[in-house]
């Protein structure tokens, strides 16, 4: 069984690299029963979605008039 | 034929200068190399300028000159520091605290749904809170971190550009990743209580 300290380094390398078969099992397992690490892996794609988005051309009106 | 004013203007790209500079900003951190790779990308455009189709076309194609503007810059940066001394920016213990003995999340600092990404960056005050998060990482952290979610470079391109190993540019994205969602929890998502759906 991972511990939530293991799932959060599989959650970074599930997205720069890919994860072994093993790996993906056992990532599946513990977020299933982790609500915890499953709002970690939420967050990372939140992260990764905004960043994303802020280098997407257009979408925004200049900051500094906020 | 279709219409002239389908043709991008100078207009089209001097409205566009705010969202670049916020953009080379966010990742050079500091307003002068800001400010220069941003009238460089501009300056290429302008001599370009007929040749957009309206204002989508210019500001793809003045995005991605700016992008290999600051990849440029970001690389020059790094060959005048040490590689090897960046994955020790965040040390492997940073985030102990989060963990209980057993490395199972600590009650308190258990991560928190946070809603649709999309109602969230309609917020303007959002991209301030992020910019300050992004500001509190450790310099070689935010360069390899901004390479890859900013510049949408690989991995293994980012390793490459930056000189580091593979595995050593995964310890970084990994470790900026837990800094950051630690700082959008506490100054975005704590302090707006439970405003989500």
């Amino acid at each position: 069984m991972l511990t939530c300290k293991e799932t959060t380094e599989l959650v970074s390398k599930e997205v720069d690299d890919s994860l072994t078969l093993k790996e993906r099992l056992d990532m599946g397992l513990h977020i299933m029963m982790c609500s915890a690490c499953r709002n970690y892996r939420s967050n990372i794609r939140f992260l990764r979605y905004v960043c994303k988005d802020a280098a997407t051309p257009g979408r925004h009106i200049d900051e500094t008039k906020g | 034929m279709s219409d002239v004013s389908a043709n991008a203007s100078h207009e089209d790209l001097a409205r566009l200068r705010g969202d670049l500079l916020r953009f080379a900003t966010l990742q050079l951190r500091d307003h002068a190399s800001a400010e220069d790779a941003v009238q460089e990308a501009m300056l290429a455009a302008m001599s370009k300028i007929n040749e957009f189709r309206g204002q989508a076309q210019l500001s793809t194609w003045v995005f991605a000159i700016l992008k290999n503007k600051i990849v440029d810059i970001l690389r020059s940066r790094s060959r005048f520091r040490p590689a090897e001394g960046d994955v020790d920016e965040l040390p492997a213990d940073s985030f102990d605290g989060l963990f209980d003995e057993r490395d199972r999340w600590s009650a308190d600092d258990r991560p928190a749904f946070w809603g649709d990404p999309e109602a969230t960056l309609v917020q303007q005050q959002f991209w301030i809170v992020l910019k300050l998060c992004l500001d509190r990482l450790p310099p070689a952290t935010a360069r390899v971190f901004m390479m890859r979610e900013f510049l949408d470079l690989e991995p293994d391109e980012v390793a490459a550009e930056l000189a580091i190993s593979k595995s050593n540019c995964g310890v970084i994205l990994h470790r900026a990743r837990m800094a950051l969602r630690v700082c959008l929890q506490t100054r975005w998502f704590d302090e707006r209580g439970s405003r989500k759906c």
